[in-house]
């Protein structure tokens, strides 16, 4: 078979995967319900209020956090920066929902803090109003930052060492250059890192619903599972996707013709010392999101792990553990070895037009989870309505059963298996490809001796990255999974959800714990 | 031994190449000569199989490689390929890269031939490094003998030159020029360098526009040039000639 045969191969496995988004599209304008007419009238567009406000406010605070950490840590020398940089990343290991629940709990009205205030004869009660729509903006800024930190710096670095030194020979100090060369050059790094925040904010289900800010997302649970309306569902599944493919697409008109692309060069930035006053704000600065954003919540999750270990250590918490690992391992390994061909077909097709394949393959993380999880259950119920009715048997066939699971988070975490496959890619040279089809090996045979020995590492890096996506989803394991079927996610949220949120703490310990992994293996550089 | 008749290209709208025909006979070394995007290397990558052309036929050892009915992919056409970064494996080792066209063969086999040609390309001894600890023109050298592995009758260099650095390049052109001969092999080197063309070729391709300008020896390209832009490209190196062929 040509590499065009491949090619086709991967347009259809991605048109099986993007299926639940079609199916949506479908299923929402075929029809009209009470609900959705009822929904339309009332409280639907304080929904959209409500998530567009979300959005504004986090991306506000998350660029503050993440633009100012990688200045500071770019082009400033301190004592301990590179421990700083380090722990700047390490909010990403909380997911949001967990995030959420530690702080009900730390400023919640029978918290620690407000129960030392009151020790002390303070008054209390007019500042703790900690379910409120502001500490989910500082909640979800404190955990999301990271994003627009990790990939704004390595866009700084990379800029600074390539015009460092022609601005310093034509005139300019490290100020100017800043402000007038290495941030505009770094706006597709900003924008970018800030579509994946703002993707963040539309998926958010846990910790929105536990605060009781009502956005799309949670409006979408309520109409599935609360109204029983699939149809009013799917169509607010649209309005969430279509904010989302707004955004970008307004970003990226405004880019115009634009390039924003220069060439590194290896030579090594010097940094400027830090010293008296603006080294103390600097520390008092790094420290507010390294605090708030990790040290904070995770001492407090190792703190109640052991607090309620012997309670919570029981047959449902080592089920949630191996439903987890089974669900992540298999979904990871089903997504990379999808990832890896398609990428793979991608490259060795030749045409131009084959990269948008991959752009299109990677919609679904752009795509609430909630949203792909009604999308599956429509799909997967049609499915099954029609074999019923084909073959006369009862109960649900596919819907509702793990495979459907792992198919939801193979549309929703294609994306990051190939663009960390593809992103290796870049750095291998398409002649090796070409020089080992020269030598005698067809399309299988040289990806498993070349491509697969060349990548393995790349694999590992995106299966455990899959992996631990997989172990943290919420919205999309509460919506698709099987009746009585447990994960990590699901029982921090059940736990946190029934007023445990001090009993939760030891499966928010493992999936933290899970997330550390991918993190020190890319600090390592391996 | 390779007869390429009204071969043509394009991509998008642009013509990259249009109606090329030659023939090269058993043991020349012939040199497609052009400026860049001239469209030189889209045809050793179309007669590889790397690329598939628009139009045209290629007969390769009496056999057609393509016409408009019949492509026989590039791991099937036994056409060694020498690239301009060298493409070597950089997870196996120099023998290991040798004998990965011959992987199929038995160990004993691949063991000896790795060896030969290891002696062959003075690298007798560096057999269990790897590429990244390699010179780029010991990188080059094992490339070679890769393709060599495979007893392939026609190697195809695309740019092989271009990344070594000048002082080397003379004293890698002869070694290479000298394996290619003593091993009998016909070779097509893409070069845009008109002194390296009349040091190494029996025959000249010149390629202007997609088009074939001229082919012929390197002594009738210098003394009666089918066009202008080959008058100004030699007039240049024409001593370059003449030193050539004392040396030959």
């Amino acid at each position: 078979m040509k590499a065009r045969g491949y090619l086709t191969i991967s347009v259809i496995v991605i048109f099986v995967i993007l299926l639940p988004i079609f199916s949506i599209l479908v299923y929402s304008f075929g029809g009209d319900s009470d609900t959705l007419r009822h929904l339309l009238d009332t409280v639907l567009w304080g929904y959209v209020y409500n998530t567009l406000k979300l959005i504004l406010y986090v991306s506000i605070l998350s660029l503050v956090f993440g633009i100012s950490a990688a200045y500071i840590t770019t082009f400033y020398s301190f004592r301990f920066d590179k421990t700083i940089s380090i722990l700047l990343a390490m909010p990403f290991v909380i997911p949001t929902y967990i995030m959420g629940y530690i702080y009900s709990d730390i400023f919640g009205f029978y918290g620690p803090v407000h129960m030392l205030l009151k020790d002390l004869g303070l008054p209390t009660k007019s500042y703790f109003d900690v379910l409120h729509f502001n500490t989910i903006v500082v909640i979800l800024s404190l955990v999301l930052y990271p994003y627009i930190y990790l990939i704004v710096k390595s866009s700084f670095l990379k800029n600074s060492t390539a015009l460092l030194y022609p601005a310093l020979s034509l005139g300019k100090n490290r100020y100017q250059l800043f402000w007038k060369v290495i941030l505009p050059l770094s706006r597709p790094a900003i924008a970018g890192s800030l579509a994946l925040v703002v993707m963040e904010v539309v998926n958010e289900y846990g910790a929105v619903a536990y605060y009781g800010v009502d956005t799309l997302s949670t409006a979408i649970f309520s109409s599935w599972f609360g109204l029983n309306d699939p149809k009013s569902a799917a169509f607010l599944s649209i309005i969430a996707m279509s904010i989302i493919l707004v955004l970008l697409a307004v970003e990226k008109l405004s880019r115009g013709g634009s390039s924003y692309r220069s060439e590194p060069i290896s030579k090594e930035l010097v940094k400027d010392e830090l010293k008296g006053i603006p080294k103390v704000l600097a520390y008092v600065f790094l420290f507010i999101p390294i605090f708030f954003g990790f040290v904070l919540p995770f001492i407090w999750i190792v703190i109640y792990s052991f607090k309620y270990a012997t309670q919570m250590i029981d047959d449902e918490f080592l089920s949630a553990i191996v439903n987890s690992f089974v669900s992540a391992s298999v979904s990871a390994l089903i997504i990379i070895m999808l990832s890896f061909f398609i990428s793979y077909s991608i490259r060795i097709s030749g045409s131009k037009q084959a990269p948008y394949l991959s752009r299109v393959a990677s919609m679904g993380y752009a795509i609430p989870g909630v949203v792909i999880g009604v999308g599956v259950l429509t799909l997967f119920g049609g499915l099954d309505s029609f074999l019923i009715e084909l073959l006369s048997l009862d109960g649900l066939l596919i819907s509702g059963t793990v495979v459907a699971l792992i198919f939801g988070y193979s549309v929703r975490f294609l994306a990051v298996g190939i663009s960390t496959i593809e992103g290796s890619y870049d750095k291998v040279s398409i002649n090796i490809n070409k020089a080992s089809r020269n030598l005698g090996f067809g399309f299988w045979k040289t990806l498993w001796s070349v491509e697969f020995p060349i990548m393995k590492k790349t694999l590992l890096f995106g299966f455990l990255l899959v992996f631990v996506d997989v172990i943290k989803e919420l919205p999309l394991t509460l919506v698709v999974r099987p009746f009585n079927y447990e994960t990590l996610a699901t029982k921090t949220y059940d736990y946190a959800d029934n007023t445990m949120v001090q009993e939760s703490a030891i499966y928010a310990l493992i999936i933290v714990l899970l997330c550390f992994i991918p993190m020190i293996i890319s600090n390592k550089g391996d | 031994m390779l007869s390429i008749k009204n071969i043509s290209k394009s991509f998008a709208d642009k013509k990259v190449l249009e109606n090329i025909s030659m023939n090269i006979n058993k043991g020349e070394i012939v040199s497609l000569l052009g400026k860049s995007g001239s469209g030189k290397s889209t045809l050793l990558n179309i007669i590889a199989g790397f690329e598939v052309s628009d139009s045209g036929s290629c007969v390769y050892a009496e056999q057609t490689i393509f016409d408009n009915k019949h492509f026989v992919e590039p791991q099937n056409r036994n056409i060694g390929f020498v690239f301009q970064n060298y493409a070597l494996f950089p997870h196996l080792s120099v023998a290991k890269n040798i004998t990965f066209g011959i992987s199929n063969r038995d160990k004993e086999y691949q063991k000896h031939k790795a060896s030969e040609l290891l002696e062959l390309i003075g690298m007798k001894e560096m057999g269990a490094k790897y590429p990244h600890q390699l010179s780029g023109g010991q990188q080059q050298r094992v490339a070679i003998a890769r393709v060599l592995a495979r007893q392939s009758d026609l190697i195809l260099f695309d740019e092989p030159f271009s990344s070594i650095d000048t002082e080397l390049k003379l004293a890698l052109i002869e070694e290479i020029t000298h394996i290619v001969r003593s091993q009998n092999k016909t070779a097509i080197f893409v070069t845009h360098c008109p002194r390296e063309a009349l040091f190494i070729s029996d025959k000249i391709a010149y390629i202007e526009n997609g088009t074939l300008a001229q082919y012929d020896e390197p002594k009738e390209l210098v003394s009666s040039p089918s066009c202008m832009s080959i008058t100004n490209l030699f007039g240049k190196n024409s001593f370059m000639f003449k030193e050539h062929k004392i040396a030959r």
